[in-house]
């Protein structure tokens, strides 16, 4: 019957996975839908986890620790280069925010010469096309937006 | 800071801060980061859509079906680029632009590089070539 042993010790008689819903007190309970879903999370987790550490591994083979440790020195100044600094991470981590270098930094804007109109309509000049010729005269969507 | 932080750290955090640097200063000049890799691409020669499209194939979105085309549209309408026969080129339009982006672009990298020897640099690029490959990069 499907739902009969937890996969997670398929071949085991006696399901031992412990979750909040599964406990040796009520282990009738782990049949329900909700065991399960929670079953699967548990092994989504462990194998992202399993996935993760192996990449690492996979990631240095034949890598030295010298190259490796200039390498980390490396990305690190390069970051702070751009004007990352530890207060970042405190507040938005290595993903979020835009901080420092990036966009919304508070720069003045250059001067423009591309094609790509943008959003802000900040300065463009010189060897662009005329505004007889230039694409946005026949263009109802920004293709980059 | 008392844990070292991890290389994935670092790798995530220079990738955003230099995606975010090149699309400010590039936007700045009228150019997005995309159409500024093809027209590196063309400056060398002239391409075929596919050639572009492996060229810059880390920054292209497989799930969207993302493509160089799409990119390319705004560099053709304003004459920067010129769709051949066999592909794609730069005209002379795109070339004088191209060679004033590219000394912006080196001015950045110089910025970002600062306080990093020659030899630290190529260790770095080296390492992270091999890190790339030992994933299964195989561009």
């Amino acid at each position: 019957m499907i739902g009969e042993k937890n996969p997670a010790s398929a071949g085991e008689e006696e399901i031992t996975m412990k979750t909040p819903i599964d406990t040796p007190e009520n282990t009738t309970r782990s049949r329900r839908p909700g065991f399960w879903l929670r079953a699967i999370e548990h092994r989504k987790h462990a194998l992202a986890h399993e996935y993760r550490t192996g990449l690492g591994a996979t990631a240095r083979e034949g890598i030295s620790d010298e190259d490796y440790a200039t390498t980390m020195a490396t990305l690190e100044r390069m970051a702070r280069n751009l004007g990352w600094s530890d207060d970042d991470e405190a507040e938005f981590g290595p993903r979020g925010g835009h901080r420092g270098f990036g966009r919304g930094s508070g720069r003045p804007f250059g001067p423009g010469f591309g094609p790509h109109r943008g959003h802000r309509g900040h300065g463009r000049g010189h060897d662009r096309p005329t505004a007889e010729n230039s694409p946005e005269a026949s263009r109802s969507t920004d293709p980059q937006a | 800071m008392d844990t070292p932080r991890p290389i994935g750290y670092w790798l995530t955090l220079v990738d955003r801060l230099i995606d975010e640097q090149f699309a400010s200063t590039l936007e700045e000049h009228g150019v997005t980061r995309r159409q500024w890799q093809l027209l590196n691409v063309l400056s060398r020669e002239p391409a075929t859509v596919e050639q572009l499209d492996a060229a810059v194939a880390p920054f292209l979105s497989a799930d969207d079906g993302e493509s160089s085309a799409e990119h390319l549209t705004e560099l053709i309408e304003s004459a920067w680029v010129a769709g051949t026969h066999d592909g794609y080129e730069l005209t002379d339009r795109g070339r004088t632009a191209f060679e004033r982006l590219a000394e912006v672009v080196a001015t950045q990298r110089t910025v970002v590089a600062d306080g990093v020897t020659a030899e630290q640099y190529e260790q770095t690029v080296a390492v992270l070539e091999r890190m790339a490959r030992n994933l299964g990069w195989d561009g």
